[in-house]
Formats: structure tokens, sequence, C-alpha cells
């Protein structure tokens, strides 16, 4: 097999192997075999990616779980949902790594060996064509993840990496439930010969038999839970500051940059294209979701004293567009919204890398013990400048591309496309939409001057980057002896920190000027997702749903969980029936 | 005589061994017993199996309790040693001295106070030294033999 | 020599060229040589302007055009074809492209040469003037940046890259006020110039969505099939506008855009800024927040000025801002002691006044206020270089009533920013008389209807006259009386280097040529710009050059007035001055203007404060009700665990009875299930 898609998702799980062996006695093996093994990957991946932009991609297909009655399949492929995706997971693993060097020395193998399996995690999620196998993937990310943050975090490091993986786990339960009744639905609607888990295959399907709308709407709330709590769609956030803030820096790097984006990635993949009705009846609902989230998000973050914490609820605002992007349903918000999963993991993952690096120097994350660095670290300033102008969303450079297109979008459909009821509300969440532009810049720039502009100002009594424990041991504030106060080993960008830092910005600076670039390759099956979605709204019965949406918001999660279940009970206890005939 | 008939005593039977292996279980609290008693119950069950096989005619029943032989010898293996085990950490089988699986904060289980062993130090049989069989004084061991 | 499209693209792409040169390699290896790329690729781009100003001014409307324009398309930013789904409840969306397009028409050609050549300018100025500063590449960087973005900003061919370009200079703006920025008052500054702007964008990015639902285009020119906001087709025929936007969305987008203009030109309400941006270097306050960037309002107003044509409430809204900032900014000029700020309002002033003739919706008012924009930018440029030059001798020192008397130690400072402050004041025969002459005309023009405009005019015509004053005032208080110098200065002060004298003379010779001048031929050139010459199609007739010699004589007489109670008041002991402050500071008005209405304490109260308590409300929902929410989730399982781990007491056969009659109930339940 000389498939480099092999490769690619093999790769970091052969070199967590390697990881092991040659990291076991020094950090400097693990984390330059880790390194080399995330570089061979990303030039793999590439591979796959550029093939696929050629028009020759590569796939692999081959029956895992397969007989006459069942078919689950090994099939990884790319295409427009998830090329770019895939090649940024295996770029940010490279940044993760680069940003990891010198903070990670204690048990350096295994984290490099966390990093790689959650990079066979991430990459096969984006590239799995079956549902079992995107499930596997999905949940395989959360435990290296779990690690990362339980072992290697902050003070709370154990509180988060249990809530974080609780929650995320109590949600993508409902949605596998989801997933799977909507197999079993399409098993005896095509005449119960083979049970198909391929994904193209199942919407193919569901196009000519849907899905009731009440059932529809059960599975909508079931795959919701699981992916909004991924994305994080405020009410559904907490976890996430809460993980962000204790993650090592290479941990909320990989988080905000590719982890987040599953949830809408999934949302694009399965909710919207397998359940188009529900999604246009639940629509309203989570454009007031989406709407108050941006705004929401980027107040809480106006009120934070704590950089990480600060660009975590900066997040919830992003994903916000995301999401408001991707339920305009219409072709701008969607592409737009897709773009913004790229650039936010971009612009967002920078930040959290310069604000590590930040954190290696000082050892604090608090605003307020920190001024005025663009004087003593120049190029990191610089850096840190350019990813909040990203972040804000400033043209030229990747975050405007983004927004632009979204708020368009959602513009467009609130104006001229929206049934009369709804039009003063999503008017109003258009508006929300581009105030939250205000907001964002008011919070970034707000970070950007406190920290990188004014008068010097370092946190006293910390020696520069002892750095045995990357985490944790720095409580001691300020009254330290006044010994401690010479920081003049603290240095500017370095090589290395140059190195990880310098594709994102050229990423950044590219998508801003031409976009089109990365438009046009996710086009074509965006544009097929959006044909069916535009179906269902065309359709849609908007009066009725008013009642409908009422019953909607007064059931809980439990309730509906109760009802998922129900309904597979209810098709599996059909299936001996006929399969005795 | 008939089928059913046949098939009634020997469920009758299996379901008295199973009782009585049952009571022994709950009731004992020498792990070997127990294990004893467990192994009654599952021959009881076994049992049954068998008869059921024998009624309808089939090799199901049999099946199962040969597979059941087999499982319960794996098991009867790595029981035995664990009981080993527990034995030379406290020298007693008594299972209600382990409850190391309590929740925590759970209170410790306080069974009625054991008579202790007033001897001063317990004696473990031992097995005979192996070689030439020693001089034996024949009084005592005839005495000893009275034991037996 | 040169093709039109090589033309429009060069004169961009040099300072950014320069800009990135100046960026890679200034700190290493450029350092005091890093005005050396700046300064050529200024120059180059100033001749080309030139060259495509030339060029345009030579051609001809054919049969089938409105006025003159030429595009250049470089590539696509992003299309995306529109959906193939249409049903009655869908409307037909249309194709979403977004072109990286360069126009070249009048108007841009007016703005090119103006920015190029001020930008020049104050690049030899700031040789000068930032000689020495550890940040000198890093300046020359920016100012790269600034002019690429100003000259795309002129002549991009889409709202899209408008708005685009619109926010790059707001940046570029933001790094030069912050370009100190270890001082936390120009970080603070810089910061709250972006978020202004960023309100004001806010309104034009929803003048933009409007726009491109109602026209289904961001473009203006006519692409293909598509037919362009500003396009041929519909300029040719005006009336097609009223048939595409009606009713209240006619007078939103006017209206919206309009709050875009407020927020970079620094129209009320947002024009708390621009003050505060006199943080930056000088020779940025004379380039950004004097003469080019802060009109770029005026330049969206005039190029968008067939949308504002549709709906007169949109006109007059445009007319009392500007009339209001104008005079506003004016009584707030008059109490300021820090040179830079007198400068700064007045800037605000002159710029409300360019809205006030904008928003008179005639041909005249619109060609009236780019005259006035143009030749402001040459006078402006100058006094704040003159600013600059004070500055440099006082050692940064810009309190008026520090210094006096700098006559007799600058000379040419002096000389120049006489000539400045008289044509700002609009003294005959210099550049801001004629301007200001054809702005009050127009909005007399409109007075004649009578309504608002009337009494506009009379606020013109006043704050002509505090424009008078207050640029008297400052002149008279900095160059005049005996020479005081502060003592941080000692007997150093001397006048500015020859690279900053320079630009001072050329400046100087501009404001007093470029009115006379360019008077006539100006509007003459800019009304063959399409989104004008739509007007001229729409039956107004054409621009009629007469005279207005009542205008000019009250406004020269109010303008000499001014400068008499001026020169009364400040020139020679100042009792009486001090005498009127008193009796202003006894009704309060004194503060009033000397603390700028409080403007920044009535919007910190209003806007900041409310805005950061929501936010800490926020976090606090957050924290416990959003969060709280979410635990007691996590913590229900534990509530039942405390309860059930009771049970869980290790003892073997607590478990197997356990075990036991679970089992018989099971069996019992099923027995009794099956029978009953």
């Amino acid at each position: 097999m000389n498939d480099p898609f092999v490769f690619t998702l093999l790769l970091p799980l052969v070199g967590t192997m390697l990881v092991a062996a040659f990291g076991s006695t020094s950090h400097v093996g693990a984390r330059i075999t880790a390194l080399i093994v995330s570089l061979v990957t990303l030039l793999f991946a590439s591979r796959v990616t550029l093939a696929w932009l050629g028009g020759h991609p590569y796939e692999i297909d081959v029956p895992w779980f397969s007989n006459a009655a069942i078919d689950i399949r090994f099939n990884l492929g790319l295409d427009g949902l998830s090329v770019w995706m895939f090649a940024l997971s295996a770029l940010l693993t490279v940044t993760a790594i680069l940003v990891s060097w010198e903070a990670i020395k204690d048990r350096a193998a295994l984290f490099y060996s966390m990093l790689l399996l959650l990079e066979t995690g991430m990459l096969g999620c984006f590239a799995a064509r079956d549902i079992i196998l995107f499930y596997v993937f999905f949940e395989f990310t959360l435990i290296p993840l779990f690690f990362l943050i339980g072992i290697w975090g902050s003070e709370e490091r154990r509180y988060a990496a249990i809530k974080f993986f609780l929650y995320t786990l109590a949600g993508s339960m409902l949605t596998f439930l989801g997933l799977l009744a909507i197999v079993l639905w399409v098993y005896d609607q095509t005449g119960r010969e083979q049970m198909t888990f391929s994904i193209a295959k199942l919407v193919a399907a569901l196009g000519e038999h849907p899905l009731p709308l009440n059932l529809q709407l059960t599975l909508f709330v079931a795959l919701f839970a699981g992916f909004a709590i991924k994305v994080p769609l405020f009410p559904l956030h907490t976890w996430l500051p809460l993980a962000h803030v204790q993650a090592p820096t290479a941990g909320s790097v990989i988080l905000a940059g590719i982890l987040l984006k599953i949830g809408t990635y999934g949302f694009l993949r399965f909710s919207l294209p397998m359940l188009p009705d529900a999604t246009v009846t639940a629509m309203p609902c989570v454009l007031v979701l989406s709407g108050a989230g941006i705004i929401y998000g980027a107040l809480v973050a106006l009120a934070q004293g704590d950089m990480k914490r600060l660009i975590a609820y900066s997040s919830v605002s992003h994903l916000g567009y995301c999401m408001l992007g991707i339920f305009a349903l219409n072709k701008l918000g969607m592409q737009g919204g897709a773009l913004q999963m790229i650039n936010h993991g971009l612009s967002t993952g920078g930040l959290f890398a310069v604000i590590g690096m930040v954190y290696e120097r000082y050892h604090t994350r608090q605003i307020a013990d920190l001024g005025g660095l663009a004087r003593r670290t120049p190029m990191l300033a610089v850096c840190m400048l350019l990813f909040t102008f990203s972040s804000i969303g400033l043209p030229g450079l990747n975050g405007f591309a983004g927004e632009f297109l979204i708020l368009t979008g959602m513009f467009q459909r609130a104006w001229s496309d929206a049934p009369a009821i709804y039009q003063a509300t999503w008017m109003t969440i258009a508006v929300a939409g581009v105030f939250g532009v205000v907001l964002g810049a008011w919070y970034m720039l707000w970070l950007v001057e406190r920290v990188f502009f004014g008068p010097l100002k370092e946190p006293g009594g910390h020696a520069p980057a002892p750095a045995a424990h990357g985490h944790g041991s720095h409580d001691h504030h300020g009254h330290a002896a006044a010994a401690h106060d010479d920081h003049s080993a603290i240095h500017d960008l370095n090589f290395r920190e140059a190195v990880a830092l310098v594709p994102l910005v050229v990423f950044m600076f590219w998508i801003g000027l031409v976009p089109q670039t990365f438009l046009a390759p996710m086009a074509p099956e965006l544009d097929k997702v959006e044909a069916i979605v535009a179906k269902a709204y065309a359709k849609h019965d908007w009066k009725s749903v008013a009642k409908t949406e009422d019953e909607l918001n007064h059931r809980d999660a439990e309730d509906a969980e109760k009802k998922t279940e129900m309904k597979i009970v209810n098709v599996v206890d059909q299936l001996p029936e006929r399969g005795g005939e | 005589m008939l089928e059913v008939q046949l098939l009634y005593n020997y469920l009758v039977i299996g379901a008295l061994l199973f009782g009585i292996g049952l009571v022994g279980l709950l009731s004992r609290r020498n792990m070997l017993i127990m294990f004893l008693a467990a192994e009654m119950m599952l021959q009881g069950v076994s049992l049954s199996l068998v008869a059921f096989g024998r009624f309808h005619n089939d090799w199901g029943g049999t099946t199962l309790v040969i597979l059941i032989l087999t499982v319960a010898a794996c098991e009867a293996a790595i029981l035995l040693a664990l009981v080993q085990c527990l034995f030379h950490r406290t020298g007693n089988l008594d299972i209600a001295v382990w409850h190391d699986l309590r929740d925590a904060n759970q209170p410790k289980f306080i069974d009625q106070e054991v008579p202790g062993d007033d001897a001063a130090k317990p004696e473990w049989p031992t097995l005979t030294p192996a070689g030439i069989e020693p001089e034996v004084d024949a009084d005592e061991a005839l005495e000893h033999r009275i034991h037996v | 020599m040169f093709e039109t499209k090589s033309l429009m693209v060069l004169i961009p792409a040099l300072p950014l060229a320069a800009a990135i040169i100046v960026g890679l390699l200034g700190r290493r290896w450029l350092k005091e040589y890093s005005h050396v790329p700046v300064v050529l690729a200024l120059a180059g781009s100033c001749v080309f302007s030139l060259l495509l100003l030339k060029d345009i001014s030579n051609r001809e409307p054919d049969a089938k055009q409105v006025g003159v324009e030429v595009t250049h398309t470089l590539w696509t930013w992003a299309a995306i074809p529109a959906a193939g789904v249409t049903t009655p409840q869908i409307k037909a969306t249309p194709n979403f492209q977004i072109d990286i397009t360069l126009r070249a028409d009048p108007l841009t050609c007016m703005m090119l040469p103006m920015v190029t050549f001020i930008a020049t300018l104050v690049a030899i100025y700031a040789m000068g003037y930032m000689h020495g500063d550890p940040g000198y590449w890093r300046f020359y960087a920016y100012v790269g940046l600034f002019v690429f973005s100003m000259t795309m900003l002129v002549s991009v061919s889409n709202f899209a890259l408008l708005y685009v370009f619109w926010e790059a200079v707001g940046v570029c703006s933001y790094l030069l006020i912050g370009f100190w920025f270890e001082k936390p008052e120009a970080a603070a500054a810089g910061k709250k110039a972006f978020l202004v702007n960023r309100v004001g964008d806010f309104g034009f990015a929803f003048g933009l969505f409007l726009i491109w639902v109602s026209f289904g285009t961001l473009n203006f020119h006519d692409a293909g099939d598509v037919q362009g906001v500003l396009g041929q087709t519909l300029l040719a025929n005006p009336a097609r506008y009223a048939e595409i936007i009606t009713g209240s969305v006619a007078l939103a987008i006017p209206l919206l855009l309009m709050v875009g203009a407020c927020g970079k030109s620094a129209q009320f309400p947002l024009h708390v800024w621009l003050p505060d941006a006199m943080e930056g270097p000088t020779p940025v306050s004379a380039l950004i927040h004097a003469a080019t960037m802060v009109t770029a309002g005026v330049y969206m107003v005039t190029r968008c000025s067939p949308l504002f044509m549709l709906d007169p409430r949109a006109q007059l809204v445009v007319a009392c801002i500007g009339g209001f900032t104008a005079l506003l900014a004016g009584l707030i000029a008059l109490t300021q002691t820090d040179l830079k700020r007198v400068l700064a309002y007045s800037t605000v002033s002159q710029l409300g006044y360019m809205f006030l003739a904008l928003g008179t919706g005639s041909l005249a008012g619109i060609v009236a206020g780019m005259f006035h924009l143009f030749t402001h930018a040459f006078f402006k440029a100058l006094l704040f270089l003159g600013a600059g030059s004070v500055m440099h001798g006082m050692h940064h020192i810009i309190d008026m009533r520090r210094f006096s008397g700098l006559r007799r130690v600058m000379p040419w400072t002096c000389l120049t920013f006489l000539i400045g402050s008289l044509a700002l004041a609009g003294i005959v025969p210099l550049a801001g008389f004629w301007s200001k002459d054809q702005v009050l005309a127009a909005v007399h023009d409109r007075a004649h209807d009578g309504g608002p405009f009337v009494y506009l005019y009379y606020s013109a015509v006043l704050t002509a006259f505090l424009t008078a004053f207050y640029t008297a005032r400052a002149f008279f208080m900095t160059f005049m009386g005996p020479l005081v110098v502060p003592h941080e200065v000692g007997d150093h002060a001397h006048e500015s280097p020859p690279a900053m004298v320079f630009p001072l003379v050329v400046l100087a010779i501009c404001s007093i040529f470029v009115g006379i001048t360019f008077d006539h031929s100006l509007g003459d050139f800019i009304v063959r710009t399409p989104s004008l010459a739509c007007t001229l199609v729409a039956g107004e007739h054409g621009l009629e050059h007469h005279f207005h010699w009542d205008i000019a004589a009250i406004s020269t007489v109010v303008a000499v007035l001014g400068i008499a109670i001026a020169a009364y008041f400040y020139l020679g002991d100042r009792r009486q001055i001090n005498a009127l402050t008193r009796i202003m500071q006894g009704v309060r008005l004194y503060g009033l203007s000397n603390r700028k209405f409080f403007f920044d304490e009535i919007y910190h109260v209003l806007f900041v404060l409310p805005l950061k308590g929501l936010a800490a409300l926020s976090y606090l929902i957050d924290r416990w009700l959003v969060d709280g929410l979410v635990n007691l989730c996590g913590w229900i399982p534990r509530a039942v665990g405390a309860v059930l781990r009771n049970i869980q007491t290790g003892v073997v056969q607590f478990y197997a009875l356990a075990m036991v009659l679970g089992l018989a109930l099971l069996i019992g339940t099923l027995l009794v299930w099956k029978v009953g």
C-alpha cells in the first residue's frame, strides 16, 4: 500500500510508539522524534490535500466490519468540507509541538505521544466517510486531550479535564444514538438488505426517503447535543474557558484550532444534509443562540483579567459567527461559516500560541501583571498584533473574509428570504452579529494595549523560565526576593517560535487576500448541502412551525434522549419480524 | 417411566443442589467452603441442563455443561490461587476479614468478637518431612491416631 | 509612456513595496536610511498620479458613457454563484462576486495626486522630525502602508473593497497614533480611534449589506451583465434608482453610509477620537488626520452621491451634521491651549463644512465640498507641519501658554504658518477663501427656499468667524508677543532643519495658489466623474461659474473681523482676554468649551460604563447561572451516589445476598407478570 492517506493516518500512530521509544530517557529525544513525525505527516497530508485539489483524490475503502447484513467500512476520503480542516490539523500539530518545545519537559515522551495520538484522531475524524469510523475518531480525540489537560495543565487541571471529558462525552453519546437511528431508518426504508453506514449513501437514501418531521426533530436534538457542545454554542460553552485556561499551550492551540471545528463540521456533514426539515425548523432557535453567543461571548471576554480566558470567550463569540453563517442556510453564509472554521483555527490558534510564549517567559497569564511587552519582545508583539487583527476581522487578513461572507449571508437571509414572522428577529440577529465585531475590536485591542503597549511592566519575582515544570508551580506572586527581578534573560521571538508562527501568518494573509483559493474547492460540496436545505426551506410551512417550535423549546434534553431511544427500540423491534420472513 | 417424570426428578435434584449451595454460600464464611458451595450451585445448574438435553434429545445441554466444566476448572484454579494469596496475607480464611472494596468513608464491618486465638502461636499443618521415617514412640503414635 | 492600467496599479503598488521593504529590512539594515525607499516610492507614485490625471483629463466621454472612467480588474477576491433553487419564497439571489478592481475617474484622479503629493512632502518632513527616533524604520513602514491603503481607498471600484481599505487606513491610523506605544495616552488614543471608527464602520457595513440586498451587487461599475450600483447603466438613467430602492431603504442606505463617514471624518457624534489622535507624531497628524484619511468620508459621500440624491431627508441630515459639527468644533477650538488640539478641532470643523456643502445635494455643493477638501488638505497639512516644527523647536512642548514670540527664532515656520492661518481663515486670495466661498454659496443657494438651510447658512457664517478667530489666536499666541520659550528648551530654540522647512515652503506656496488656480477647473474636471455627471443627465444644469460678490464680501468681512478681535485680545498684554475668560468661567461657558462639551465624559457614562457593567454582569451570569446549571447536572449523580454508597460495605456476603434477593425479585416479578 503506497497510499499516502494510509501514511498520513498511520504515521502519527506509529510516531506515538517511536516517541515513547526514543523519548524514554530524555525529553530531547521525544520532542525531536515528535517533530520529525509531525513534519513528515504534514508532508503526506499536504500531498493528499494537493492531490485532492488537483482532481486526483486518494481514497481508502476497505471493508472493516462487513457482511451480508451490515456494512461498516474503513472508508477514508476528502471532500470540500473536510479538505482544509484536514490540512490544518496536520499544520497545527507541528505548531503545537513547536510551542511545547521548551515548556514541556516533564514526562515529555508521554506528552508528545498524546499529541500525535490526537493528530491521528483529528485527521481521521475529518477524513472518515463512514459513520462508525467518524464516531470512533470523534471520541478518539477526547482521550489524548483529556490527558494533555489533566497531566500538563495548570492549577485546576483535573477539574477542567474531567469537566471537558464528561460534558463532551455526554453530548456525543446522544449524537451516536441519533446517528444510529438514522442508519436504522435508512435500513428500514431501503428494503433491509444491508445496513449501510456510509455517509454519502445515507444522505442519498435520505433524499429519497426523508424522515418524518417529528422524528427528524428528535434526531436533530440528539445530534445537536453532541455537536453544539463541541462547537460550543451558547449556553453549552462553559467547559471551554475552563479547558482552555487549564490546558497547556499545545492543548489550547489544538483545541481552539481543530477540535471545536469538529462540531461545526458535524453540523455541515450530518445535521444539515441528513435532517434538512428539522434543520429548517430549528433554524430560528439556532440563529438566536448563535447571535446571543456572539454578543455574550464578547461581553464576557470584556470582563476577563486572564489572557487565556479572554481568548477562550472570544472563541465562543467567533464560533457563534460560524454557526450563524452555517444556519443562515444560504450559500454566502455557509461558505463564510466554512471559511471561518479555518480562520478561527489560524487566528485563535496563533493567539493561544503567542500567549503561551508570553506565559513561558513570565509565568503569568494575568493582564494586570504585564505591560509594554512590545518594548522587550517586539517581534512577538508584531505577531500578537497580526493575530489580533485577524481575530477582529480586519480586511486583508482572513477573519474579514469569513465574517464578511457570514454577515452578508445572514443579512440576505434576514432581509430577502425570511418568513414574515421571523424577519424582525433575524434582522436583530444580523445587527447583533455586526455589533459583535465592534465589541470584538474592543476587548482584543484592550488586551493588546494593556499587555503589549504602555510602559514596561513585568511581574516581579519570577526568575526567567526555569520551566522544569511547565505548569502550575508559580503561585508565589510578587513577594519573592527582589533579586529575581532581573528579566534580562527574556528574549524576543526565537527561531523555533518564529517557525511555529510564520505558516499561520502566511495562511492568514493568503485567505485574506485571495479567499477564492479556499472557497472554490469547498463550493461544490457546500452547494450540495445548500441545495438539500434550500429545498426543505422552500417547502417549509412557517406558520405551523411556530407551534412546533414552542413544543421544542419546552422539551428538555432528557426527554429528547428518551424519545430517541424509544424510536430506536421501535425500529429494532421491527427487525426480527421481517427478518424472519 | 415418562420422560417428563424423569426430567422432574433430575430437576428436583438439581434444584436441591442449587439451593443447598446457595444456603452454603450465604451462610458460611470460610472461603473454601463458599467456593465449594458455589461449585455445588453450578453443578445443580449443570445437572438441570443435562436433564433438559436428555429431555429434548439433543446435545445442546451437554455441550453447555462441558463448556461450564471447562470454565469452572479455570475459575477454580484462579480462585484457589487467590484464596491462597489471601490466606498468606492474614493467615485466615474468613471472608469477613476482607472488605477493602467498600466505598470510601464507609465504616469498617465489625463482626461480633471472634474468640481470640488463645494459643500463643498458631500451629499450621505441615507436610511430613521426606526421608527415612523417624523413630516414633508407639504410645504417642497411638494417641495421635485416635485424633484421626 | 505608461498605459493607464499599469499606472493605476503602480500608484498603490509603489508605496506598498516600499512599506514591505522597510518593514522587512528596516530594523536590521536600513535603520536611519529607512526613509529612502518610502520617499522615492511616494515621489514615484505622485508622478504617476499626475500622469494618470493627465491621461484621464484628456479623455472625453463617448456617446454611451456618462462621465469618464477606466476600470482594471486584477483578481477575483471571492465568487459565490447564486443558488440554483428559486421558488416563490426564495427570491432569485444574485451571484456574489467581488473582484479586486481598480478604477480611475476624475474624482479618483483628483484625490490621487493630492494624497501622494502631500504624503511625499510629509515623508520628506519626517526625515527631519523623526530623526533619531528608535522607531524610525517603523514610522516609514507605516506611512508607506498608509499611502498604499489611501490610494487604494480612492481607486477601488466596489463597496466591499472600499470597506476593506476604509478599515485598512483605520489600522494605519491606529498604528501611527500609537506609534509611541510606551506612552499610555498614545496607546489609549490609538485604541479609541480604532473603536470609534469601528462604530462608524458598523453603520457602513450595514449600508453595504443593504446595498447588497437591494442592488444585488457591490460593484460601482458595470461588469458584464451585472449593473453596478454606480455603473453607467444606472447613472445614465438616475430615475432607475428610485425603482430599485424606495421608501425607508432609500433613506436608510445614505444614512448608514453617513454613519461610516461620520466615524472616519470625525463628525458629530463620532468626532471624539480625532483630538486624541494628536498623540501620534505630528507628520502623521498632518498626513492622516488633516489632509487625507479624515477626508475619506467626504470622498465616500461624494462618490455615492447618486444614493444621497434619492432622499432629500438624507441630504438634510448630512448638511445638519456637517453644519452642527463645524460650529461645535469651532466653539471647542476657541479655548484649547494645545496648538495641535486647536488644529485638530479646526479640522473637524472644516470637515463639517465639507459635509455641509455635500448636504446641499446640488452639484455646486458637491463640487464645493470636494474643492474645500482639496484646498484644505494643503493649508491644514501646512499648519500641522508648522505646529510640528514648533514642537520640534520646543522639545515636544505644544502648550501655547508656555511659549510666545517664536517669530524671532523660527522665521520660516512663522511665515508659512501665517500663510496657512490666513488660508484657513479665508482671506483673499489664499486657497481657503475660494473654497469656503463656494461652500457658502452652495448653502446660500439652498437657503433661498427657506427651511433649515437658512439656519445652516448663518451657522456656517458664524463658523467662518470662529475659524478666523481661533486661527489668529493660535498664531498670535505662538509667534507674536515677547519671546518666551519653555525652560526645558533653554537657549536651544532654533529653526527646524531644511528637510522640514522645505515642505513648509512648498505647501505655503500651494496654499496661496491652489485656490485661485483651480477655482473653476477643478469643478469642471470632477463633474465628469460618472456618479456626479449623472446629475447633469438628470436635468440639473451644469456648473455656473459666477463669482458671488455678496457672499465673498460677507465671508471676508467676517474673517477680518475674527482676526481683528483676536488681535485685540491676544496682541498686547492680554488683560481683556483674561477678564473675558473669567466672565465666561462665571457663566460656565468657558469650561464647556475647554472641556469639549464633556463629550468624552458623556460617552463614558452612556456607553462605556453600561457596557462594562453588562460585561461584568454577563461574567457573573456565566459563572454562576450557566455554569451553575451545568454543575447542577454534574451534582445530581453525586447526590444519588451519596445515598447509594452506604450499601457499598465491602462485605462479600452482603453482595451475594443482594444478588440473590435481586434475582428472587426479578423471578418473582416475572412470575407474577406472566401469571397475572
